[in-house]
């Protein structure tokens, strides 16, 4: 996919019409737009999600999208249009999407929304011959779909959340959809629903202990497919409500009255959510721990036993002492016992010496003997070192648990303080935020049940699926459609296997180039790799070998996300020049807003050095002051196109200021801005 | 963990067969961005998928 324009007319700082032509060639694929704060980046960003998808990630959703002056400029009850456009191509055909609403004017520059959004794309073929699609949502889905834009169009002021973010679930299935990865679990579904259509079939001529059980497994194949299917949708909803929560959690610190406070609960927040992951790991450490000496425990009274008795057998002079006799022999032979007097052959000290040769048995005994008591030390050695680390682990827990209620009552007082506020916006934030709140922990709820009943379903559907193949196995000579049911279920097991083997090829691939392209950027000494459960972690070198670096700054977590989504955009598209049967892939442009945010100077330089490498076609929308700074002089060789945003602004600071290159002052009597090349 | 050769090879050949033509089939469905919710669709690929099988294990053998 490469982006040719965008043309935005009446959108949010937009007045009018303005077009922004994006960079393309190889060798220039960075377009630069750059202006102040409140300019309009981040409506740029937004012009192409709100003309793709019809959404915005602006708190107010789609309400106040249309461009003010145009509002004041129209007559009552004349018609307001807003619209974007955005060219671009995509495998040798030429897209032109169109979304555009309509407003009426109504008096004291209010406006109706006519709710009469239309959403078109024309499709130019190869041959030039230019066709208006008739399913455009799907068409604009097809190139990039929905649940992947954002990673490809992002604002950098909150990539850094991608290296922290726990639903690795959710990366996981982003980064199949990407790779085409998706169509392998779509085939393996359908080829189950391929084989219950036959079992139906079988289930007609079979005893009712088939019939039953067959019914029984595809009732239970269909019960799990839901359940999947609600906890996506509950964690995708449970995301957008934290997204909500946060930006309303952000427009408190705006406001000087609540600002201490609430950085006060982000922090606490912040803190707590490290502990509950601490606490989801200590649970696992002491599950490993538990599994680990589960025979020590449980051996320890046999061999509490066991030691009593060798004990004994040792007292009674059945079992060796440490003396063993070859030793004895050799003083008989030498004639000179151990406290120096002589042995002559005979005489009490022989007898003494012959008695202790008895009891101190052959090298065969000693070597059990020897054995066992080593087993007994080493057993009792395991069991203070299995008591010591769980009494650890437990104290450790319990600190955890008493640090996160503590924070839990200050995180209360705190809300009380913002409560008690006498502000209107801030108290209507707070409730909002409250609300947020309560849902986000009745998602939790719903999220944890779900969790805990899919693994039991899915348990009892593979023991009933066994005994189900089973019955087959005895009735597959005499029919039919059992070989069917087999090759279905055959081939359906090759496709988990193969989605098993793809998903941990395309984890290694991507680990690499993440740590590849983030050890060229990092100062310090860390390894960014992707787990086995596709969560981005951050190692750092000790003397005890690799661990985890939990600590990162938000300018060393951006750094992580965009390497991240940079090894993912690389992958994707090398796959899909392979063009291979099982990988699609794809070619993406990544389009950020504030990507160089959070980064001091020397990782603002790295990166911006780094910037058209990330993706074939790069699009920014930059700060002035960043982009004047060191942002300018690493990239200016890549950017094919660069663009200002000027403010027009109708304050005095906008009249008295000669010659600014981002604000000007506007005798329109209303604020707007608009582009100039640069 | 198994190779792509090695999996594929595991199967018979009218199993192969299903399999590759399997892909075929989701291939041209793979833009849907949640064949799930389109019942009808799903519905006419999962129809597909019996009848291929239907057409490629013809006897007990």
């Amino acid at each position: 996919m490469k982006i040719k324009k965008i043309t935005i007319k009446n959108f949010r700082q937009f007045w009018k019409e303005t077009t922004l032509n994006f960079a393309c060639s190889p060798k220039q694929n960075v377009t630069v737009i750059h202006g102040a704060n409140g300019s309009g980046k981040t409506s740029l960003l937004n012009a192409f999600k709100w003309c793709f998808y019809g959404k915005t990630d602006f708190d107010t959703g789609t309400e106040h999208i249309l461009n003010e002056a145009s509002v004041h400029n129209a007559n009552t009850g004349q018609i307001v249009e807003l619209s974007i456009t955005v060219n671009f191509e995509e495998d040798g055909y030429k897209y032109e999407v169109i979304r555009s609403a309509k407003f009426r004017k109504l008096p004291n520059n209010e406006v109706e929304d006519l709710k009469t959004i239309e959403f078109k794309i024309n499709k130019t073929e190869q041959d030039g011959q230019t066709k208006p699609i008739t399913t455009p949502t799907s068409e604009i889905n097809k190139v990039l779909p929905e649940s992947l834009h954002p990673y490809f169009f992002f604002n950098g002021e909150r990539i850094e959340k991608l290296a922290g973010v726990n639903e690795s679930g959710q990366i996981k299935d982003a980064i199949k959809r990407l790779m085409g990865l998706k169509q392998i679990e779509r085939a393996e579904r359908h080829l189950k629903k391929a084989s219950e259509s036959f079992r139906k079939i079988n289930a007609k001529t079979s005893d009712q202990r088939y019939q039953t059980l067959s019914g029984d497994v595809a009732q239970m194949g269909t019960d799990l497919d839901n359940f999947n299917k609600k906890l996506a949708e509950l964690k995708q909803d449970k995301q957008e409500k934290v997204k909500r929560k946060d930006d309303v959690e952000k427009k408190l610190e705006g406001f000087k009255e609540s600002k201490h406070f609430q950085e006060q609960r982000s922090l606490l927040n912040n803190e707590n959510e490290r502990i509950e992951d601490d606490i989801k790991n200590n649970e696992r450490l002491r599950k490993e721990l538990i599994d680990k000496h589960r025979a020590v425990v449980l051996s320890q009274t046999l061999v509490d036993k066991c030691e009593a008795l060798v004990d004994l057998n040792r007292k009674k002079g059945l079992l060796p002492y440490k003396v063993r006799a070859p030793f004895i022999d050799d003083l008989i032979e030498q004639d000179s016992c151990i406290c120096g007097r002589p042995i002559h052959g005979e005489g009490e000290v022989l007898i003494a010496l012959t008695k202790a040769k008895e009891s101190a048995g052959n090298d065969e005994l000693d070597e059990v003997y020897s054995s066992v008591s080593s087993l007994i030390k080493n057993q009792q050695n395991n069991l203070l070192d299995y008591k010591k680390n769980t009494e650890e682990l437990s104290e450790q827990q319990s600190k955890n648990r008493k640090t996160k209620k503590d924070n839990e009552d200050k995180i209360s007082e705190l809300g009380l303080k913002i409560g008690s506020i006498k502000h209107n916006e801030i108290n209507a934030l707070e409730d909002l935020s409250k609300e947020l709140g309560r849902e986000l922990t009745a998602f939790n709820r719903d999220i944890y049940h779900l969790e805990e009943k899919i693994p039991e379903l899915n348990t009892k559907l593979i023991q009933e699926t066994k005994t189900l193949e089973k019955l087959e196995k005895k009735q597959k000579e005499h029919s039919l459609v059992v070989w069917r049911i087999t090759a279905a279920n055959n081939v359906a097991k090759a496709f988990i296997e193969l989605n098993e083997s793809f998903t941990n090829q395309v984890r290694e691939n991507l680990s690499d180039r993440v740590n590849k392209t983030f050890s060229q950027i990092i100062r310090k000494d860390v390894r960014a790799f992707i787990d086995n459960d596709f969560q981005l972690k951050i190692e750092k070198r000790s003397q005890y070998g690799d661990i985890e670096a939990k600590e990162q700054s938000t300018g060393e977590k951006q750094v992580t996300s965009l390497s991240f989504i940079s090894s993912i955009i690389s992958l994707a598209k090398e796959k899909h020049e392979q063009g291979g049967k099982f990988f699609k892939g794809g070619l993406y442009p990544l389009v950020m807003d504030s990507p160089f945010g959070a980064l001091d100077d020397d990782y603002r330089f790295k990166v911006a050095e780094r910037v058209a490498n990330l993706a074939d076609q790069v699009i920014i929308f930059v700060s002035n002051s960043q982009w004047n700074g060191t942002v300018k002089s690493a990239c200016a060789e890549r950017v094919g196109n660069s663009y200002r945003l000027i403010h027009h602004s109708t304050t005095d600071v906008a009249k008295n200021i000669e010659d600014n290159e981002y604000l000007r002052y506007s005798d329109e009597g209303f604020e707007f801005s608009t582009l100039e090349e640069a | 963990m198994k190779t792509q050769k090695e999996i594929i090879n595991g199967l018979t050949k009218e199993e192969q067969q299903i399999l590759h033509s399997v892909m075929t089939i989701e291939q041209t469905n793979l833009y849907i961005s949640d064949l799930k919710q389109n019942k009808s669709k799903e519905k006419e690929t999962i129809e597909s998928v019996v009848k291929l099988i239907e057409k490629v294990v013809k006897s007990e053998n």
